[in-house]
């Protein structure tokens, strides 16, 4: 049958006619006998399925890329990074970089006074996606508030689920309660920070 | 790896309702701010209802003499510095502000000029 790894072409041929007979009959053996036997369409979804790279749940078609997301966290880069929504987030604070700032919220720092916002998530594509989503919802209007100060604008957006906890001293001493809604404060496009809170 | 650094704060930020507002010292003139730990966000005096001064193209110049209130030789305000500023004193003593002691959110790395805790906390 085999020859120097080969099939012979009349094997190849043989097998062809059988997955035809196959593919003929099996509508009229599933019908007659009542048993689940595979059709051309689910051999061809399978091969699909199981070639195609899944994205996590978490992960929409329009995330970060996280290579451009760790070259800022993980070096003193100064260059400004644009979110897929359009949040720009440059250097300053004093953290460095407003993306340094904003990650510096996905662990509690129990000594801070008063109320830390912590994320749920610590991975920053997830934290900048979930900044992207409520910076969307505020600019179509839907459960927020907004309010201005000069040249910024603070909004006060509720996911409806919960997205992170309050830490901090304050947090801390309420046993650290479950916050659903998100702060966002920027400057026309310019992202300045965001946290989970508590109104 | 950051070190901790204690600030001494009088309230929380009216902009992004969460940070304290940090006594910062310029590393320049020595003029002292009272910054947002959070967004950054300062005001020049004990008058927090004025609008703040904000950061300018990723900096926070001193209003007094435009050094940068982020980068160093700035740092949180000792005590020393603070009892020798006579608007912040002035507001302590009316209770407009009032001083307490915290832990600052974005330590600078490093940074061997932050004020010591002194024993009984404020």
């Amino acid at each position: 049958m085999v020859r120097s790894g080969r099939l012979s072409v009349r094997w190849l041929v043989g097998l062809v006619v059988l997955a035809a007979v196959y593919l003929l009959l099996q509508p009229v053996l599933v019908r007659s006998l009542g048993i689940d036997l595979p059709g051309l369409r689910d051999l061809t979804s399978l091969v699909t399925e199981s070639s195609t790279t899944k994205r996590p749940a978490w992960q929409k078609a329009d995330a970060p890329a996280t290579g451009e997301l760790d070259q800022i966290l993980h070096s003193n880069s100064r260059q400004t990074y644009e979110s897929p929504a359009g949040l720009r987030y440059t250097r300053g604070s004093q953290h460095g970089h407003r993306l340094k700032h904003l990650l510096a919220h996905a662990a509690d720092q129990a000594d801070r006074p008063g109320q830390h916002g912590v994320f749920d998530s610590a991975k920053p594509e997830e934290i900048v996606a979930l900044v992207d989503e409520a910076y969307r919802q505020a600019q179509a209007g839907r459960d927020v508030r907004e309010e201005r100060e000069g040249e910024r604008t603070i909004y006060a957006v509720d996911f409806g689920r919960r997205i992170g906890y309050i830490g901090g001293e304050s947090g801390n001493r309420r046993n650290r309660p479950a916050a659903r809604h998100l702060r966002l404060v920027i400057e026309g496009h310019n992202f300045v920070t965001a946290f989970p809170y508590r109104p | 790896m950051p070190t901790k650094q204690t600030m001494y704060y009088v309230g929380f930020c009216r902009v992004c309702k969460t940070g304290p507002l940090g006594l910062r010292c310029c590393g320049q003139c020595g003029n002292i701010v009272l910054l947002c730990d959070e967004c950054d966000a300062v005001w020049s005096d004990a008058d927090l209802a004025a609008p703040p001064q904000y950061a300018q193209g990723g900096d926070l110049p001193c209003p007094a003499c435009e050094a940068s209130l982020i980068e160093r030789p700035s740092h949180w305000a000792t005590e020393e510095q603070i009892q020798n500023v006579d608007w912040l004193q002035e507001a302590i003593h009316t209770g407009a502000l009032e001083l307490k002691q915290g832990t600052a959110f974005a330590p600078d790395a490093e940074d061997d000029e932050s004020p010591e805790r002194p024993a009984s906390g404020g």
